[in-house]
């Protein structure tokens, strides 16, 4: 069944963000609050500046003798007073919002996501490329976070501002305020068109970048091979191609995102020369007074600022909600089912497969009926042509994917019954892709054992042969293997992550190409090891080197999906089939 | 610095032509305060309706002209800031391009990966609004300044001392951003690698029960990181509130000053005062554009400086491919060779001699030192001492181009670009015919694969061939590498991840495909060194046994270990 593409509709990403801020609703009231009184007290200014400017007026024209001291300096008081108090209360409402609303919506959700990832399935990682996630993660948590930061600090506080300003100046004089509102539509809507369009093309010259970030990404990767085959001047002119294209969408998108604000400068400018011209009018006749005037202009100024930032947040919106679409998603994804944790230690290490069938792709089955039995301690080799089915046994026994029909049962339970915890506490993992962290080499031999002690971390070391390397190292077991693992070879490494499992010390091991990257002389060296390893132990072997695996008391071929032949390896070879036919090839390249 | 002012330079007179223009608009601004003064002064108290109409035709003009002035300086200005980061991305990309490998290696990777991409995407975004901080500012503040001289030099004063105050609030709290915003790029690292540790390592961390420990490593970077973020937002949020509150304090000083001084000076008017308060909020305007400026400023600095010293970088160059062609005859003499100032040796006194036809293997453990000597052999580094050449021509009378062009080389980690499988395997031979492309896909063992994809040749690989597996990887590398016309063949353990049955009819098919040409095949496994004519073994940086494999069995004890290893004594079982 192909999977639904998940499609949140604006109003539904709205009604999510606000549930996911419930935890912050008291911050948010008090935030809100602050927002309030931060708006009336700049609204307060105007008018006493109004009141101030008229006594200078009157002294002027000579309608009063002198400008009375106690009342200039009353109101200039006054306002250092309303200022003052306004200074305040926008440190308090912007500190509010960085430490709470900023703290939750971008720090606590990506808590979240992380936290999320521990309980999606193996596959959904394996399907989803990890910048993929990273991004999810980071860049739209921050488009989040900051809508959600200035729809709050700027256009909650420039509606409140827009809704007070009018209520003001239609008190103190309806026609003027007429002329000034008359504008405010006219303006809003074309800078939120206009906004509007440019958005569309930053967002495709947004994903055009992506592909020149794909193209950068994959070139200095592939470094070496461009050098070799001398592809130095056709990546330059894709590079090209692609920034040219980029450079186009950008191109309109900045000139429209620039145009707003001549656009909106015209419209105050427009809103200005009506209060002056009909303000002088009205102050001839006396309607009003010149402080009015003055008041008004400086109200008229006041909003412009939060016109221009609701028009650009409007056209942010569109982009807002596809982050937040790609967020939710991420933390919609379906969970692994978990079934409570039980008694395992018991259990000895019987593993049946009953009619397991299983593919990672509907179309494409892959494990079709495979049944096999295997008793406690047996040595099982897994062999087979790449693309049989190997590894996808490994993901099985583990349940990193789940058997799509038939069962898989450890000593008669149900792996499907068992916790994922308990069912991998069972067993010790060697992988051909060996994994380590960016720690030291002491904290990634003890991963798999807590409280594990120093010795026997370092018995664990020298039985996986790497003992000596770690000694020639300047700080030893506390040598930091940073990211890309380039201070120890591959082959290093996986005695790493052998050591790691000797130490782990589980009932069954599971060894997928577990020496592939050790040179042949260490492993031979290594090899009693990992006899001493298996002894006792359920385990399952995949090696490409046959010489490897002759001894195993269980030889699986697998191919197609399917266990073609099964038994030791003088049973395989006398029956002159498939597996003769592999194992006689490693020696065909002689003849 | 001055690498990036040359990318501005070929832009000079259009950045010119922005500049004016903002300040014919930003005048226009500056002028309406003045004309209402005007509007005051001698419309409503002479009790003229018709001037007072006359100067608001002046004002609607003005503003008509600041608006022509304002899209036309958005429509250079755009044009003028993609075209820079266009040459920009572009000379950075060519730049990491010709790189020699020491220098790729002195930055690396994922830093060069941020420089290209990141990086420059802020000093675009920057360059946006370049010219318009540069600008508008001073303008507004000298012109806002000079106007209010020709009022009043008192009032003009208070204007003139705000701004050295609101710079000293801006300095104050710019100073430690720079740290903090370090700080959190630092911790935004930690959290994304070790994200991306935990995906790439799901399956380990899942089978010891470790999530919940990687998730609290995941929870440590972010909280810290928001820490550092936070604290810098907070102090940037500082400077708006303290600056307008400035601001603010010098109206009302100017309007308590105006109101004594009007009734001491007589030439003062009511409209010169009222127009001084309306600079006043101009120039609030205006600061608080540049205080946004102060605020990204420090990381802008950041990425101008890691881009610069990308471009500061030497590189090397590509030179026209001559088109001559070599004979594949190989020869390394006595070639010593160690990384960058390490004391090491990675290669010791090599002396290798191929001939041209010959099918040469070299086979030895990890870090003895085969992969080094075919990166000596592409001239990705140059030896450290001795001599290397190719069908007679010493290296150093060769261009770097002209030997890659004569050698095809698999290389150990199979490269897929995103792209179409046709594309991908063309990378070897630009103008391949169809023919050919099967032919090479044949030998390589993934026509198969190929035919059962709905669209053949045209099936979109993805981004390091993410949807097929590692075998199939090192089939296309290697019909890559097959397709490209070349006198040496280089695979580099390009059969690692085939198995036996594969790799057996894929070299038959490829020596006789590649008959006459030399193949030299770097490998671990004794089965695939033991048919090749001559075998070079190493060990530690050096060569400890040349020869055939039944002359290597009997007199090189590391190449008979090896093969008893791998292939057991039970050949004849």
């Amino acid at each position: 069944m192909p999977k639904q593409e998940y499609r949140l509709s604006n109003r539904h990403a709205l009604k999510r963000i606000l549930s996911d801020a419930r935890p912050i609703a008291g911050w948010l009231a008090v935030g809100a609050l602050i927002s309030l009184l931060t708006v009336a007290l700049s609204l307060i200014g105007p008018e006493i500046l109004g009141r101030v400017t008229d006594l200078i007026y009157d002294y002027w024209a000579g309608e009063i003798p002198a400008i009375p001291a106690g009342a200039l300096s009353n109101n200039c008081l006054l306002l250092v007073g309303v200022y003052g108090a306004s200074a305040v209360c926008g440190l308090a409402s912007m500190f509010l919002l960085n430490n709470v609303v900023s703290r939750h919506f971008t720090c606590t959700l990506r808590i979240r996501i992380s936290d999320k990832i521990r309980r999606v399935p193996v596959k959904y990682v394996d399907n989803t490329p990890t910048g993929e996630i990273i991004s999810r993660m980071t860049d739209d948590v921050s488009v989040l976070g900051n809508t959600v930061h200035n729809f709050l600090d700027i256009i909650i506080q420039g509606i409140i501002k827009l809704v007070g300003i009018t209520a003001i100046i239609f008190v103190m004089q309806p026609m003027m305020a007429a002329m000034v509102i008359v504008f405010v539509p006219l303006s809003l809507v074309l800078s939120a068109k206009i906004s509007q369009l440019s958005m569309k093309h930053f967002m495709s010259a947004r994903e055009t970048n992506g592909k020149i970030y794909a193209l950068a990404e994959e070139d200095f990767t592939g470094f070496d091979t461009i050098k070799a085959f001398n592809l130095e001047e056709r990546q330059k002119k894709e590079y090209a191609a692609l920034v040219d294209k980029s450079v186009e969408k950008l191109q309109k998108g900045y000139f429209l995102s620039g145009v707003v604000q001549p656009i909106v400068t015209l419209t105050n400018n427009a809103a200005y020369i009506a209060i002056c011209i009909i303000g002088g009018l009205f102050a001839i006749r006396g309607t009003v007074s010149v402080g009015e005037v003055v008041a008004f202009v400086l109200y008229a100024k006041l909003f412009a600022g939060p016109l221009e930032s609701i028009a650009n947040g409007l056209s942010m919106m569109q982009n807002t909600f596809a982050s937040a679409n790609r967020v939710y998603e991420l933390m919609d994804e379906e969970e692994m089912e978990e079934k409570p944790s039980s008694d395992v230690s018991e259990l000895e290490g019987n593993i049946r497969f009953e009619h397991v069938n299983f593919s990672y792709n509907p179309d494409q089955p892959l494990i079709t009926d495979l049944n096999m039995d295997v008793k406690a301690g047996q040595k099982v080799a897994i062999v087979g042509p790449t693309g049989g089915g190997k590894t996808t046994i490994v993901n099985l026994l583990m349940r990193f994917y789940d058997v799509d029909s038939g069962r898989i049962l450890i000593d008669g339970r149900d792996t499907m019954d068992m916790s994922h915890s308990d069912l991998r506490s069972l067993f010790s993992m060697v992988l051909q892709d060996t994994w380590l962290y960016s720690g030291t080499i002491y904290d990634n031999i003890a991963y798999g054992k807590e409280n594990a002690t120093r010795e026997e971390v370092m018995e664990a070391a020298r039985q996986a042969h790497i003992d000596f390397f770690i000694d020639t190292l300047p700080d030893g077991y506390d040598t930091v293997i940073n990211e890309e693992s380039t201070n120890i070879s591959s082959g290093q490494k996986q005695l790493l992550t052998i050591a790691r499992a000797y130490l782990s010390d589980r009932k069954m091991l599971i060894l997928d190409e577990a020496t592939s990257n050790v040179d042949t002389r260490t492993e031979i060296l290594i090899q009693k090891t990992m006899d001493e390893l298996m002894r006792g132990r359920t385990s399952f072997v995949i090696a490409h080197r046959l010489s490897t695996i002759v001894d195993a008391d269980v030889i699986l071929v697998l191919d197609n999906g399917r266990v073609v032949e099964q038994g030791t390896h003088e049973e395989l070879l006398a029956k002159r089939g498939f597996y003769a036919e592999i194992y006689n090839s490693q020696y065909e390249l002689l003849h | 610095m001055r690498q990036i002012f040359r990318y501005i330079k070929p832009y000079r007179r259009k950045l010119v032509l922005v500049g004016l223009l903002y300040l014919v608009s930003t005048m226009c601004s500056l002028l309406m305060p003045y004309l209402m003064s005007s509007i005051v002064n001698d419309g409503i108290q002479a009790h003229d309706m018709g001037m007072i109409i006359r100067i608001g035709v002046l004002m609607l003009l003005l503003a008509a002209m600041a608006l022509g002035c304002g899209i036309w300086t958005t429509r250079v200005n755009s044009k003028v800031s993609t075209g820079f980061s266009r040459d920009l991305r572009n000379s950075v990309f060519q730049k990491i391009n010709s790189l020699s490998f020491e220098e790729y290696a002195s930055i690396g990777t994922s830093s060069l990966l941020t420089r290209a991409t990141h990086d420059i995407f802020n000093i675009q975004e920057a360059s946006v609004s370049f010219v318009y901080v540069i600008v508008t500012f001073p303008v507004l503040f000298i012109g806002g300044a000079v106007l209010a001289f020709t009022s009043d030099w008192l009032l003009a004063l208070v204007l003139v001392a705000l701004a050295p105050l609101v710079l000293l609030i801006i300095w104050l709290v710019t100073r430690r951003m720079g740290n903090l915003w370090e700080n959190s790029d630092k911790y935004i690292d930690m959290q994304n690698k070790v994200v991306r540790e935990r995906l790439s390592g799901l399956r380990v961390v899942r089978s010891f029960d470790k999530e919940l420990h990687e998730h609290r490593r995941i929870e440590f970077a972010t909280k810290e990181m928001a820490k550092n973020i936070i604290k810098a937002n907070v102090l940037a949020g500082v400077i708006n509130p303290l600056s307008l509150f400035l601001l603010n304090i010098a109206t009302i000083a100017m309007l308590y000053i105006g109101a004594v001084r009007i009734q001491s000076e007589a030439w003062l008017t009511a409209g010169d005062i009222i127009a001084t308060v309306q600079y006043v909020a101009l120039i609030m305007n205006g600061l608080l554009v540049l205080s946004w400026t102060f605020v990204w400023l420090p990381h802008l600095k950041v990425c101008v400086r890691r881009v610069s010293e990308v471009l500061a970088l030497k590189g090397q160059p590509a030179e026209q491919v001559s088109g001559e062609v070599l004979s594949g005859e190989i020869k390394l003499e006595n070639v010593s060779f160690s990384y960058g100032d390490s004391e090491q040796p990675v290669l010791q006194n090599i002396d290798i001699d191929i001939k041209n036809g010959e099918i040469v293997s070299i086979i030895g453990g990890t870090g003895s030192g085969k992969t080094t000597v075919m990166k000596l052999l592409m001239d990705f580094y140059a030896p450290t001492g001795g001599r290397i050449s190719m069908g007679g021509r010493d290296y150093s009378t060769l261009s770097r181009e002209t030997v890659r062009d004569n050698i095809a080389i698999a290389l150990q980690k199979s490269m897929i670009f995103e792209g179409t499988i046709e594309e991908n395997i063309k990378m070897g031979k630009k103008d391949a015919s169809p023919d050919e492309l099967e032919r090479v896909a044949e030998i390589a063992q993934i026509s198969d694969f190929i035919h059962s994809q709905e669209n053949g040749y045209s099936y979109k690989l993805a981004q390091a061939g993410a949807n097929i597996s590692g075998g199939q990887k090192q089939r296309f590398n290697i019909a890559r590498t097959i397709i490209k016309p070349a006198s040496v063949y280089i695979f580099d353990d390009s059969f690692s991840a085939l198995d036996y049955l594969t790799e057996s009819k894929l070299r038959k098919e490829l020596n006789r495909y590649l008959k006459g040409k030399t193949q030299i095949i770097v490998t671990q496994r004794a089965a695939t060194a033991m048919r090749c004519d001559k075998v070079y073994v190493m060990d530690r940086g050096r060569i400890v046994g040349v020869g055939t494999h039944e002359e290597l069995l009997s007199s090189c004890p590391i190449y008979k270990e090896i093969y008893d290893s791998q292939l057991g004594g039970d050949l004849n079982a």
